[in-house]
C-alpha cells in the first residue's frame, strides 16, 4: 500500500514537472485572485470624447490610489523635497501658488510657469510648447529635469522597488509586484486623469441649474464679442493651439516656445493657449508667469501687445477693453473657478 | 510491483513528450536565428574608452555606442518580405549580450534581411513603452517626445564642446525631420532556416561610417547633435551604411 502511494506521488510529481516544462506562459506570478476594481471615467455632459485612450490604461480604484500616492511622494525626486505636488498644488488648480517660476532641486528655478492640471484626458499635447505627445510619458520630463526633480528613472524605480508598501500597491493595481517605468507613469496618469474640473458656476449655468449675475453675463457676452473665445474656446476655454500673444522675449530665459519643438521660425514665441478654467486661482499668468494680476493681463491685450513676425492676427490690433469691460470679464472669470475641484478630497494628499 | 512502476513512469514520460511536441508544431515552423553583431572602428573591433581616430584624422575616444533595431523582415528567394513578430532591440556596445539578437524566423530560404535603425513613428506617439523601449534605458527625449535611435558619445581633443565631449544623439520621427533609416543587407549565401538548423548571421557595424559614409561630419565643426534636424538626418544617412554581413552560417 505504502509503495503504491509512493508510486502515485512520484507519478504526480513527474506530471507536474513535465507539464511545467511544456507551459511557456505560466512562469510568472500566479494571476491575482481578484483584479483591481474598475472605475468608469465620467464625461461631463456636452463634452467631446476624451483624447486619452483608456483601453490601454483602464482606470481602477487601486491604480488611481497608487498614482495619487506617487504624485504626492518626494521619493520621485533626487533629494526627496520635490514631489509632483510641490509645483502642482490643488488649491491653485494644480499650478504653483504665487510663483512666476517654480522651484526645483538645489535652489534652481524652472524656466516656465507651472501649468494648472485639469481635464488632461482631452489634451493631445503637453507643456507650454506641446513637446510631449502623450500623458503617460509626461512625468518623465519633470522627474529627470536637472532643475526640477533631478532624478533618474532607474533610481526612482530602485527606490520604489525597495519599498514594501509600494510593491504591494503595484501588485494591487497591476497584478504583480513588478515596478516599471510604464506602470509608474500609467498610475500617475490614472490619478491625473481624475482631475476633471467641470463643476464651476459656468458649467452649472450651461446645465440650467444656475444663473449668471448681471456682471457675469455681461462678462460672458464681452468674452465672446471681443473674440477671446476664438482662442479660449468652450468648453475647455482653450483651443489647444499655439499662439504668440505679443509678449516681448524675456532676455534671460530666451524662450522661443513652440519653435523649440518644431524648429520652424513661424512658431517662434508661440505658446499653448492656456485654459481659463480656474484662471482666478492660477496666478501669476503667461508662460513664464511675468504678469501677476488678471487686470494686467487684460491691459496687455488692451494696450501692450508687441507686434512681431509671428504675433497672432487676433491680437495684432490689440483688443480694446474699457475698465468697465475688464471688470465684467473678471466677474465672468470668477464663474470659471471650480470650488468642488480644489476641495475634492480624492485629489488631496493621501 | 516493481515492473509496474517502471511502466507507469515510461507512460507518463511519453505522454509528457507528446504534449510538448504537439505544442511546438502548433506554433508553426518558427526557428530561432541569431544575429551576432561586432562593432568596429577602422575595421578593428571597437573598445570603449580606447583612444582612436575618425576617418578625418580627428582624435576620438568612443565611450558609448548604442542603437535600436526594429521592424525586422527577411526577404525570401523571390524577394518577398516575411515580417516577424514586432520586436525592438537595443544594441549596446557596453552590454555584449545585447549584440546577440535572437529572432524566431519561419523556416525557409532567404537572400536578405531588412530592418529599421530606430523606432518607428507609431511607438514614438503611443505613450509609455516597456522592455527595450523603456525610457529608463536612456534612449528617450523627455521634453520633445521621441526615441533616440542611436547614440555615439566620446571625447575628442578637437571638440569645441565643454569637457571635449562628442555627443551624437540621433533621432526624429516626424515628417520632414525623420532620421529613420531602413537598412537592407544581402546575404553572401542563402540563409537556409530549417527546423534542424542553428542559423547565425554575422554582422559588422563600423563606427567610422558615422563621419563620412555619405556626408562629411567633422568633430571640429559638429561635436554634438541632440535634436532632430538636418545634422541628425545627415548622421543617420551615414550610419545607415555602417553595417556589413561578414558571413551566414546555416549549420
Amino acid at each position: 500500500m505504502k509503495q503504491l502511494r509512493t508510486i502515485g506521488l512520484m507519478v504526480f510529481i513527474l506530471f507536474l514537472l513535465i507539464a511545467g516544462g511544456c507551459s511557456k506562459e505560466n512562469n510568472g506570478d500566479p494571476p491575482p485572485v481578484t483584479g483591481p476594481d474598475p472605475v468608469t471615467f465620467q464625461i461631463p455632459a456636452g463634452w467631446p470624447a476624451p483624447v486619452y485612450n483608456f483601453s490601454e490604461n483602464p482606470l481602477t480604484k487601486q491604480g488611481i490610489a497608487l498614482g495619487r500616492k506617487l504624485f504626492y511622494d518626494g521619493l520621485l525626486s533626487k533629494d526627496g523635497n520635490f514631489p509632483c505636488a510641490s509645483c502642482h498644488q490643488q488649491a491653485a488648480a494644480f499650478a504653483t501658488i504665487d510663483h512666476d517660476l517654480s522651484h526645483g532641486f538645489n535652489n534652481q528655478f524652472t524656466t516656465r510657469n507651472a501649468q494648472a492640471l485639469q481635464n488632461l484626458a482631452w489634451m493631445k499635447e503637453f507643456h507650454h510648447d506641446g513637446g510631449i505627445n502623450h500623458l503617460d510619458v509626461q512625468p518623465i520630463a519633470p522627474i529627470t529635469a536637472p532643475n526640477e526633480m533631478a532624478e533618474t528613472l532607474a533610481n526612482v524605480l530602485k527606490k520604489l522597488s525597495s519599498d514594501a508598501a509600494y510593491r504591494t500597491q503595484f501588485k494591487e493595481a497591476f497584478g504583480t509586484e513588478e515596478i516599471s517605468t510604464a506602470r509608474m507613469t500609467k498610475a500617475l496618469s490614472q490619478f491625473m486623469l481624475t482631475m476633471v474640473s467641470a463643476e464651476n458656476k459656468y458649467d452649472k449655468v450651461k446645465r440650467g441649474v444656475a444663473t449668471f449675475t448681471l456682471p457675469e453675463s455681461l462678462g460672458y457676452e464681452i468674452f465672446k464679442e471681443k473674440k477671446c473665445v476664438n482662442c479660449h474656446a468652450e468648453p475647455f476655454f482653450t483651443d489647444f493651439s499655439y499662439r504668440n500673444t505679443g509678449l516681448i522675449l524675456e532676455p534671460v530665459l530666451r524662450d522661443a516656445g513652440r519653435m523649440r519643438i518644431t524648429r520652424n521660425p513661424d512658431d517662434s514665441l508661440k505658446f499653448k493657449v492656456p485654459s481659463l478654467r480656474n484662471i482666478m486661482l492660477s496666478a501669476p499668468y503667461m508662460h513664464d508667469g511675468r504678469i501677476t494680476d488678471i487686470y494686467a493681463v487684460l491691459e496687455h491685450y488692451n494696450a501692450k501687445v508687441i507686434n512681431g513676425p509671428t504675433t497672432d492676427p487676433l491680437v495684432r490690433n490689440k483688443i480694446p477693453l474699457s475698465n468697465f469691460e475688464k471688470g465684467q470679464l473678471v466677474a465672468f472669470f470668477h464663474t470659471l473657478t471650480d470650488q468642488a475641484f480644489i476641495a475634492n478630497g480624492m485629489l488631496a494628499q493621501p | 510491483m516493481k515492473k509496474n512502476r517502471g511502466w507507469i513512469l515510461v507512460a507518463v514520460f511519453i505522454t509528457g513528450l507528446i504534449a510538448c511536441a504537439k505544442e511546438e508544431s502548433a506554433e508553426g515552423d518558427f526557428v530561432p536565428v541569431t544575429f551576432e553583431i561586432i562593432h568596429k572602428t577602422g575595421g578593428v573591433p571597437l573598445q570603449l574608452n580606447n583612444p582612436g581616430v575618425n576617418p578625418h584624422g580627428e582624435p576620438l575616444t568612443i565611450t558609448k555606442f548604442a542603437y535600436y533595431i526594429s521592424n525586422v523582415k527577411f526577404l525570401n528567394s523571390n524577394g518577398q518580405p516575411v515580417t516577424l513578430t514586432p520586436e525592438y532591440y537595443l544594441v549596446n556596445e557596453a552590454d555584449p549580450s545585447s549584440r546577440q539578437l535572437v529572432m524566431d524566423v519561419p523556416a525557409g530560404k532567404y537572400r536578405a534581411v531588412e530592418f529599421l535603425l530606430g523606432v518607428d513613428s507609431t511607438r514614438n506617439v503611443s505613450g509609455i513603452q516597456s522592455g527595450a523601449l523603456d525610457p529608463a534605458n536612456g534612449m528617450f527625449w523627455s521634453w520633445n517626445t521621441g526615441y533616440i535611435f542611436a547614440k555615439l558619445e566620446g571625447k575628442s581633443a578637437v571638440s569645441p564642446a565643454p569637457l571635449s565631449n562628442v555627443t551624437f544623439h540621433i533621432g526624429g520621427f516626424k515628417t520632414g525631420e525623420s532620421a529613420l533609416q531602413n537598412i537592407l543587407l544581402n546575404f553572401p549565401v542563402t540563409l537556409d532556416v530549417k527546423n534542424s538548423s542553428d542559423s547565425h548571421i554575422f554582422l559588422s557595424a563600423e563606427t567610422n561610417a558615422w563621419f563620412n559614409a555619405v556626408h562629411d561630419v567633422k568633430i571640429a565643426d559638429s561635436a554634438f547633435c541632440m535634436t532632430p534636424g538636418v545634422l541628425a538626418q545627415h548622421i543617420a544617412e551615414n550610419y545607415a551604411r555602417m553595417f556589413s554581413v561578414d558571413s551566414v552560417s546555416n549549420q
